[in-house]
C-alpha cells in the first residue's frame, strides 16, 4: 500500500501547502481531470495524495482513513482532542492563526480570564442565564473556559461567521481563529491577552489510527527526508576552504568550534563544509584569519542528513502505547 | 428489593411521578455548564431541539411537580436513568433511580431535612443494606467564608472557588491583582469618582473612544466592576494561615468531623466567627435530630461543594467495598435549583424550598446479597 496524504483542496492553505511542497520539489501533478480530488507527486511515485476539506483532513487522520496530512492545528485537536489518534510530525510555517476568547470591546472592565470569570457569574446572577460563547471550536473552549474557572457559560454552536453572534444577540463573546485581528475588530470584539488558547500553523501530521505498511513506512520516511532536507539547506550555506600550509587539521578543528559540519576532507582539495546561515560571516573571518585564502559561499538545494532526528520522532510516537 | 424501598416512600404519602424519558438539553445545560455534554447522551432533534436521555430523576421530576396547578408537598419517582461513561469505565451507563422529592413553599427546618436523610436511610435499611453515611453543608463553607472578615470582592471569589476542584490552590497561586495592566487608570479613576457619575463617565469615554457597544451588558455592570477593580488592588487576599484553614475545613471528612469543623472556630485568622458558628449549629442541630446515626458516619464540609446542585446540606450513602461504584444514592437541599425549576410563565411563590434524594436499588442489591 502506497503512503496516502491529505493536503488542502482550497483556500489559502491550498495555496501554501501546494507552494510548500513544490519549493521542496515535490510538486503535485493532479491527474487530468480523472480524478478532481487526487494527485500524485512525481517525484515521490510512492504518495497518493488526496485533496480534501480542512476539516475533513482532521477527521481523515483521526479516524485513519489517511496516513498523513498537511492541517491546521487547530482544527486537529478539535476533531482529536488530547491528540490520542494523530501525531504532529512538523510544523510547517505557514497558515498562522491564534485561537483566541474575544469579547465585546465595550467591556472595558474585562482584560483577564479572571475577570472574564467573575462577569459569567454576574450576568449568571443577573439573568438566571448563562453567558453565551458562540464557537466552532467547541472542545477547545470548553475545555479552556473549565481550566480557567469560567463556570457560568454556555457554548453555543456557530456555523456562519462566528464573530457576527453577539452582534446578532446570538451570544455574548466568542472563541474564534483570528490571524490578524481585523475580523474581530470589524465586529466590535477584542481579545482577551491570557485568552489566547492555541497559537495554530499549519502541521504535517499523521495518523495513529492504520496500520503503517513498511511501503507507507518507506514512503512517508522518504518524504521526511527530502522535507527536512530542504530545510537543513536553506538553514546552512557551503562554505570552499583552501586549506593552509599546515593541513587541514587545524582549519577543521577551527570549524568544529563554529558550529560549521564537515563535508569532506580530502589530501590537497578544498575543504568542503557546512555552516549554519546565521554564522556564515562569523566563520568566514575566523577561517580567513587562519589562512588568508579565498572561501566560497554557495547556498544548497538539499541537505541530507541521518540520522532524521524528525522520523524518529515520528516512530516513537507512532509505537508509544495509549 | 425495589418494592422494599418504594414501601418506605410511600409511608410519607408521595405522589407517584412518570416523567418522560427524553428531557430537553437546554434545561441540564442552564443547570449543570457545557460538562453535562460528557455526562448525558445528548440528542438533536430539528423540531424539538436538543433533547437529551434524563441524566436524574430529580430534574424531571420536581419539573413535572412544578407543571401541576397545585405543587405536591412530595413527589416519588422509580425509573432509569442514563449516564454517558468514559469507555472501559466500570460505572453504569444506566440504572434505576429510586427516590423523593420534598417541595415546600415556606420553611423547612432542620427536622424536616432530618427526615430525608433519615428516608433515605430507612431505604436502604429495607434494602437490608446498613451504609456509610457521609454528611455536608455547603452552609458551613459559606460561614467560615464569611467568617474570615474579606472585603469586596474577596469573600464572592473565594465561595466561587470552592466551588471547584483545585479552584483554592489555583485562587491562592494567583499573583495580586495587577492595576498596572490596561485600563487601571480607568478603574482608579472610577474608584474615585461618585457612584452616581461613574455610568456617564464610561458612556462619555465609549463614544470618544468610538466603541460600538454590542450585546445587552448593562454598562452600569460594567461600571462597577471597573470602580471594584480601583478598590481591589487595595483589599488585601485571604492570608496563607486562611487559606490553609479553608483547605483544612475543606478535606475533613472523618467520624470526628463535627469537633475538628468546631475546633477551627477558635483560629486566630476569623475576624468573627459567628457566621461560622451559626452555620455549625445548624448542622449540629440537623445531626441531632437524625437521632442514633449509622455505625458508619463521617461528617465532611467540604462534600457537595463541586455539585452546583446543592445548596445546603448534602450527603452521600456508600459501600465503600465497592470502589468507584460505592455511591448508593444521596441528596441534599436545593432551593437554588428548585427556584431555576420553576416554570417562566407561572407566578413564583413567595420562597421556594426542596431537598430530596435517590437511591441506586441495583447496586443496593449487590451489596445485600
Amino acid at each position: 500500500m502506497s503512503l496516502v496524504l491529505a493536503i488542502p483542496s482550497k483556500g489559502r492553505l491550498q495555496e501554501q501547502a501546494a507552494a510548500y511542497f513544490a519549493d521542496c520539489g515535490l510538486k503535485l501533478s493532479q491527474s487530468g481531470g480523472a480524478r478532481l480530488y487526487s494527485a500524485r507527486i512525481p517525484a515521490l511515485p510512492d504518495v497518493e495524495v488526496r485533496m480534501l476539506s480542512a476539516g475533513a483532513i482532521a477527521s481523515a487522520l483521526r479516524d485513519g482513513a489517511v496516513h498523513a496530512g498537511v492541517v491546521g492545528e487547530d482544527g486537529l485537536r478539535e476533531a482529536d482532542p488530547g491528540l490520542a489518534r494523530t501525531i504532529l510530525v512538523k510544523p510547517l510555517g505557514f497558515g498562522p492563526a491564534d485561537l483566541v476568547v474575544a469579547v465585546p470591546q465595550g467591556w472595558l472592565d474585562v482584560t483577564s480570564m479572571r475577570d472574564l470569570a467573575e462577569v459569567a457569574a454576574l450576568h449568571r446572577a443577573r439573568t438566571g442565564q448563562r453567558l453565551r460563547v458562540a464557537t466552532k471550536y467547541l472542545v477547545q473552549a470548553q475545555s479552556f473556559l473549565d481550566a480557567h474557572g469560567v463556570g457560568d457559560y454556555r457554548l453555543v454552536e456557530s456555523l456562519g461567521a462566528t464573530e457576527g453572534a453577539p452582534a446578532a444577540g446570538d451570544a455574548d463573546i466568542v472563541v474564534d481563529i483570528t490571524t490578524t485581528g481585523q475580523t474581530l475588530v470589524e465586529n466590535h470584539l477584542r481579545p482577551i491577552a491570557d485568552g489566547v488558547i492555541l497559537k495554530s500553523q499549519a502541521q504535517l501530521a499523521a495518523s495513529r489510527a492504520l496500520a503503517w505498511d513498511a511501503e507507507a513506512h518507506a514512503a512517508f520516511a522518504k518524504l521526511l527526508d527530502v522535507i527536512e532536507a530542504r530545510g537543513r539547506a536553506q538553514a546552512h550555506r557551503l562554505l570552499r576552504v583552501a586549506p593552509g600550509p599546515d593541513g587541514p587539521e587545524p582549519m577543521i578543528a577551527r570549524a568544529a568550534e563554529l558550529g560549521c559540519t564537515l563535508s569532506s576532507a580530502v589530501e590537497g582539495a578544498l575543504l568542503e563544509l557546512y555552516c549554519p546561515a546565521e554564522k556564515v560571516f562569523t566563520a568566514c573571518a575566523a577561517l580567513q584569519n587562519l589562512f588568508g585564502g579565498a572561501i566560497g559561499v554557495f547556498e544548497c538545494d538539499f541537505l541530507f542528513e541521518r540520522p532524521n532526528l524528525t522520523h524518529q520522532a515520528f516512530l516513537a510516537a507512532l509505537t508509544r502505547v495509549g | 428489593m425495589s418494592a422494599a424501598i418504594r414501601a418506605v416512600i410511600d409511608a410519607k404519602k408521595p405522589q407517584w411521578v412518570e416523567p418522560a424519558m427524553l428531557q430537553p438539553a437546554a434545561v441540564y445545560l442552564e443547570l449543570s455548564g457545557e460538562d453535562i455534554r460528557r455526562r448525558a447522551f445528548l440528542i438533536d432533534d430539528e423540531t424539538h431541539g436538543a433533547l437529551c436521555l434524563r441524566p436524574d430523576m430529580t430534574v424531571p421530576a420536581v419539573r413535572e411537580a412544578y407543571a401541576q396547578p397545585k405543587t405536591p408537598a412530595l413527589v416519588a419517582y422509580d425509573g432509569l436513568v442514563f449516564r454517558r461513561q468514559v469507555p472501559g469505565s466500570e460505572r453504569e451507563s444506566e440504572f434505576v433511580q429510586i427516590g423523593a422529592e420534598w417541595l415546600g413553599e415556606d420553611a423547612m427546618d432542620v427536622a424536616a431535612e432530618a427526615d430525608v436523610i433519615a428516608t433515605a436511610l430507612a431505604g436502604c435499611r429495607a434494602a437490608r443494606v446498613e451504609p456509610r453515611l457521609k454528611l455536608g453543608d455547603t452552609a458551613v463553607l459559606a460561614g467560615f467564608v464569611a467568617a474570615l472578615g474579606l472585603q469586596d470582592p474577596w469573600p464572592q471569589r473565594v465561595l466561587r472557588a470552592l466551588t471547584r476542584s483545585g479552584g483554592l490552590a489555583a485562587l491562592r497561586a494567583e499573583k495580586p491583582a495587577a492595576l498596572e495592566e490596561d485600563g487601571a487608570g480607568l478603574a482608579e479613576a472610577m474608584a474615585a469618582a461618585p457612584a452616581e457619575h461613574t455610568e456617564a463617565m464610561l458612556r462619555d469615554m465609549m463614544a470618544h473612544a468610538r466603541i460600538t457597544p454590542v450585546g445587552d451588558r448593562p454598562i452600569v455592570e460594567i461600571a462597577q466592576r471597573l470602580r471594584l477593580r480601583g478598590r481591589l488592588a487595595a483589599a488585601a487576599p485571604p492570608s496563607a494561615a486562611q487559606f490553609a484553614l479553608l483547605d483544612e475545613l475543606t478535606h475533613i471528612d472523618s467520624a470526628d468531623g463535627f469537633a475538628r469543623a468546631s475546633k477551627l472556630l477558635s483560629s486566630k485568622v476569623l475576624s468573627d466567627a459567628a457566621p461560622a458558628k451559626a452555620a455549625l449549629d445548624v448542622a449540629k442541630a440537623r445531626i441531632d435530630a437524625l437521632g442514633a446515626l449509622p455505625a458508619d458516619f463521617a461528617f465532611a464540609p467540604g462534600l457537595g461543594r463541586n455539585l452546583a446542585y446543592y445548596d445546603g446540606f448534602v450527603f452521600e450513602l456508600e459501600a465503600p467495598k465497592l470502589g468507584v461504584r460505592a455511591s448508593l444514592g444521596g441528596g441534599g437541599r436545593y432551593d437554588g435549583l428548585a427556584r431555576a425549576l420553576w416554570p417562566a410563565e407561572k407566578k413564583p411563590p413567595k420562597a421556594l424550598r426542596a431537598a430530596g434524594f435517590a437511591l441506586r436499588p441495583q447496586r443496593l442489591a449487590g451489596v445485600a446479597r
